[in-house]
């Protein structure tokens, strides 16, 4: 596919809107918000992100099992309650503490023993819900009461732009996904979801550009884009869609030199890697976006647990020891966090399909070069269960806040309820 | 001729118009509709919600029915005599391996039998999934496939997890087969469906350790609701359906991993088994308040106001959850017809797909890119992104999604170049594996090089349907196995069957067909100028012209207004 946008910028695309906009009677108040943002935008700066620090977030869809992941190896309940599942003592990546990784997370341990990893142990919230579309849900939100219809990467967009207008366009928030996660919506903001950057082009317009020019008039600029409901909704959808899509396909045209693996070759990318790898080229093309949001799926190992697990600690370690170097190498990774998460950890006693159900508490893992690397807070206790389940230590919005506070430079408070923020990042 | 089009126009205007020149609509109402309420526009709305839309003659013919007429032409869809029967799952797919004959085998050997029977199913389920698009798109009784699809939405199953194509069809075919049956026979039936039984587990559920995957779904998401039953309930209902299993044949009952003890659900108690903790759910009146919003969310409106979920309820419990009578009211109704459910829901990947090729009454040729297409735009059909089925709604629409929907209707209008399954054929499986992710990205491409015919794409290295169409000079490759061509759209018929002259006429009967609601006057004016494209004679019927008006057809379809119906 051709990189080359037709429009070279996005100012010059979205002017070219509002001429077609000034023939109409009424100038509609969401580009006119637009029209004046970019009015003040002295042309010769720099575009992009101007440097400002970057987070990564992976979701670990269908709920990890924290304890096979991080492993408990001192503690002999864990041997009893999983006689066949446990990993053997002796096949234990051993961090300290009587902790280790599963034996297969060897990328893990590179980013562990390099101080460029920090695991938060136990982290879970009040009252856990086992349904994994309410206990995504209320990661999603960061509210366990489920009240709350946005997600709290869209509250803090909501948040860090209140008062100032535009609101922050989508593709400040990117997710590799089919859909946006809800995590990333806002009351205002909308993020920029794709999983293919191929598609994000209107094909019939290649070789016709009158037509190209009238698609991109009929979803840009309308009457219709400052109403409430869903016309409108779908009007500004259609115009987010031009202006990120461009910048997008530009940035994901460039090539990146990628680390090579042990044995020499590239070792071969999984789902995670794969997006990983997308994140890693629109980084260094020096995108908007402050946050991206990628997915591994696989996690809801109720049967078959071993085998299946061992391979999604391989491609979970791997992918994040991927980026992480190649970040490196780019010079890019003080400038980027990343933070894992699982909508919940598995009960801790194996069930009789040799997998485990959905549980409770689980680790968190956060990496880059500015993290305080190691362990946070305590390994929950595997004689003390709640409902056989590892009871939670750390509410994970203290996660989230320390996120916020220490990282995107965010009073908490104005997403989260008070909470006491970990001290996670350096500094 | 002309003069009675343009008063068609005018009476078209005025369906649209403020409520006050019609006869009013109550939009809580399942009343009836007043007679004068029973329009073109009214029978098209129908035709899109109850099937998948339809040509203009089509939607005609609805018309003259009358509104009963109408309705009962779709929803007694058994009196239209259909039988497309379903592909064959190959024989080897039936049975189980013979555990003493494996034994035999070297660990190798073994690999790579699964790995062979693995590329089988896939192919079988592309099989299957082709089948399914091909009914919906051709279906004299769209509504049966429209139902079927609502229910694979509700008691979803996901061909990845249940990774047997021949449960997928068959628990497809029960849902066409029960469509308008009575609500517990659905909910009896799913619960002993194979496909679902692996699904959530079911087959898991034994007395020692129960499983509470399907309980808890068939009350979270299936009948009840969250708030409306109990962890206990739960608990208690997975007992209730501990032992049921299947075989090789079908559902059988397991009794000794049944739990046989007494139990409590949602206040009932006995020795209950899983039928029992149906017709307890059936009792509550959370049932029938949940079935009535999924049905109005799916076929009238996404945010049905209370009252009218409470009074579709009722109407719900009336008729004992029969479904036929009970869509029979909801397609008469007020509400059904109100202003405010017009054009209220968002288009789904299969109504882009499938209700772009009923309105422009086309085949899809291209049933294999029609289908990556629908996965691309978030709908893998027999693939839910989860047990709660597709969230629909305004979160099909996305960046990534909205240049698909827009691109995916292209090949149907320009035609082109087409991939798909003879009957007897099957895709390629390497194709299958870079769908379901199992290889990356640089392998992929390395690996498609074999396998791609010898033939030109084009330049996009996508979809090329719609580009070849550009070039219809160009020779056409002679197809070859199971790639053939799409016709390309003739709209000349359309046009002079009523006698449309002017560019501002084809835009406004083409936007009236293709959309469910009015274009802004300042698109239509564009797609006007585009369409004159200066000329001084514009003649609608031109070689010339055609090419424009396939091109104005395709950007009425790739606006915000086309993604609703």
């Amino acid at each position: 596919m051709t990189n080359e946008p037709l429009f070279t910028s996005r100012r010059s695309f979205l002017s070219g809107s509002l001429t077609f906009l000034s023939a109409a009677a009424t100038m509609p108040v969401f580009l006119g918000r637009t029209a004046s943002a970019l009015a003040q935008q002295q042309p010769t700066s720099r575009r992009g992100n101007d440097g400002r620090r970057i987070l990564v977030v992976v979701q670990l869809a269908g709920g990890n099992d924290g304890l096979n992941t991080v492993v408990p190896y001192e503690m002999d309940e864990y041997y009893k309650l999983r006689p066949r599942l446990a990993v053997p003592k002796k096949d234990v990546l051993r961090l300290k503490d009587g902790v280790g990784l599963h034996p297969a997370a060897t990328g893990l341990k590179q980013l562990f023993d390099s101080g460029r990893m920090a695991i938060v142990q136990g982290v879970g919230y009040p009252n856990p819900n086992r349904s994994h579309f309410t206990s995504m849900d209320i990661w999603h939100t960061a509210d366990p009461e489920q009240r709350t219809h946005e997600g709290w990467l869209g509250r803090y967009f909501d948040a860090c732009c209140s008062g100032a207008d535009p609101a922050p366009e989508p593709i400040q928030g990117v997710a590799l996904m089919t859909e946006a996660p809800l995590a990333m919506q806002g009351d205002r903001f909308m993020p920029l979801a794709f999983e293919d950057p191929e598609s994000l082009t209107w094909r019939a317009g290649r070789r016709d550009a009158r037509a190209e020019e009238v698609y991109r008039k009929l979803n840009a600029g309308s009457a219709t884009a400052s109403e409430a409901g869903l016309a409108g909704y779908l009007q500004r959808a259609a115009l987010q869609a031009q202006v990120g899509a461009d910048e997008i396909r530009q940035a994901l045209g460039r090539g990146l030199s990628r680390r090579r693996g042990a044995a020499g070759g590239l070792r071969q990318r999984g789902q995670l890697g794969d997006s990983l790898d997308r994140v890693a080229r629109m980084i260094a093309a020096d995108l908007p976006t402050r946050i991206y949001y990628v997915s591994m799926s696989g996690f809801d190992t109720h049967t078959g647990q071993e085998f299946r697990h061992r391979r999604l600690m391989e491609e979970f370690g791997n992918a994040m020891s991927d980026f992480i170097d190649t970040l490196d190498e780019h010079k890019l990774l003080d400038r980027v966090l990343v933070m894992s998460f699982s909508e919940f950890g598995r009960r801790v006693q194996e069930n009789a399909s040799g997998g485990t159900d959905h549980g409770e508490a689980a680790p968190m893992f956060l990496f880059g070069s500015k993290v305080r690397p190691g362990l946070h807070e305590k390994q929950p206790s595997l004689s003390n269960l709640h409902r056989g389940d590892l009871a939670f230590g750390c509410d994970f919005r203290r996660v989230y806040a320390s996120v916020l506070r220490d990282w995107l430079e965010m009073d908490p408070r104005k997403i989260l309820p008070p909470m006491q923020p970990l001290r996670l990042i350096a500094g | 001729m002309s003069r009675a089009w343009i008063l068609a126009v005018i009476l078209l205007d005025l369906t649209f118009a403020p409520s006050a020149l019609r006869a009013a609509t109550d939009p809580v109402s399942l009343e009836t509709i007043a007679r004068d309420d029973w329009t073109r526009a009214a029978a098209a709305h129908l035709l899109r919600r109850a099937g998948f839309g339809g040509t203009p003659a089509e939607i005609d013919h609805l018309l003259a029915l009358g509104l009963d007429g109408a309705v009962d032409s779709l929803v007694e869809f058994t009196q239209t005599p259909y039988d497309d029967p379903p592909p064959a799952i190959p024989e080897a797919l039936r049975e189980r391996p013979d555990r003493a004959e494996r034994s035999e085998l070297s660990e190798e050997q073994r690999r790579r039998e699964i790995e062979e029977r693995l590329q089988q199913e896939r192919r079988a389920l592309e099989a299957v999934r082709l089948w399914w698009i091909r009914r919906m798109v051709e279906s004299p009784r769209p509504f049966e496939e429209r139902m079927t699809l609502f229910w694979h939405g509700l008691f979803t199953s996901g061909a990845r997890e249940v990774k047997r194509a021949e449960f997928m069809l068959e628990q497809n075919e029960f849902l066409r087969r029960h469509a308008l049956d009575p609500f517990r026979d659905l909910l009896v039936g799913i619960a002993k469906d194979r496909a679902m039984l692996v699904y959530l587990d079911g087959v898991r559920n034994r007395k020692e350790q129960p499983n509470e995957n399907f309980a808890r779904e068939l009350m979270e998401l299936f009948t009840l609701g969250v708030g409306n039953y109990t962890e206990q309930d739960v608990k208690e209902a997975a007992r209730a359906f501990t032992g049921w299993s299947f075989d090789e044949d079908g559902f059988i009952f397991r009794a000794r991993a049944h739990d046989d003890g007494v139990k409590t659900v949602l206040k009932k108690t006995g020795r209950l088994d899983g039928t029992d903790v149906i017709d307890a759910i059936l009792d509550q009146p959370a049932a029938s308040r949940h079935l009535a919003r999924k049905l109005l969310e799916h076929f009238v409106r996404p945010d049905p106001d209370r009252r009218l979920v409470e009074s579709f309820a009722a109407v719900i419990r009336r008729e004992q959850f029969r479904l036929r009578p009970i869509m029979k009211r909801l397609f008469k109704s007020q509400a059904f017809y109100d202003p405010g459910a017009r054009g209220a829901l968002v288009k789904s990947p299969v109504d882009v797909v499938v209700g772009t090729a009923r309105t422009l009454g086309v085949p899809i040729v291209g049933l294999l890119e029609a289908e990556r297409a629908m996965a691309q735009m978030g709908q893998a059909l027999m693939q839910p992104p989860n047990v709660k089925g597709w969230d629909g709604g305004e979160s099909w629409i996305n960046t990534a999604t909205l240049y698909t929907r827009h691109n995916a209707v292209g090949p149907l209008i320009y035609g082109g170049e087409a991939r798909s399954l003879r009957r007897d054929e099957s895709p390629s499986p390497l194709r299958d594996r870079i769908r379901e992710g199992l290889l990356s990205a640089t392998r992929a491409s390395e690996a498609l090089q074999p396998d791609e015919p010898p033939r030109k794409r084009a330049p996009s290295g996508g979809n090329g349907a719609s580009m070849k169409a550009e070039r219809p000079t160009q020779a056409a490759s002679q197809p070859s196995g199971a790639e053939s061509r799409q016709p390309m759209f003739d709209p000349v018929l359309w046009l002079t069957e009523r006698n449309l002259r002017s560019p501002e006429q084809v835009v406004d009967f083409l936007a009236e067909h293709l959309l469910a609601t009015k274009l802004p006057p300042e698109k239509r004016q564009l797609l006007v100028d585009y369409l004159r494209a200066n000329e001084k004679r514009f003649d609608a019927t031109a070689r010339r012209t055609a090419d424009r008006i396939r091109r104005t057809m395709h950007l009425i379809c790739s606006t915000p207004e086309f993604q609703v119906y």
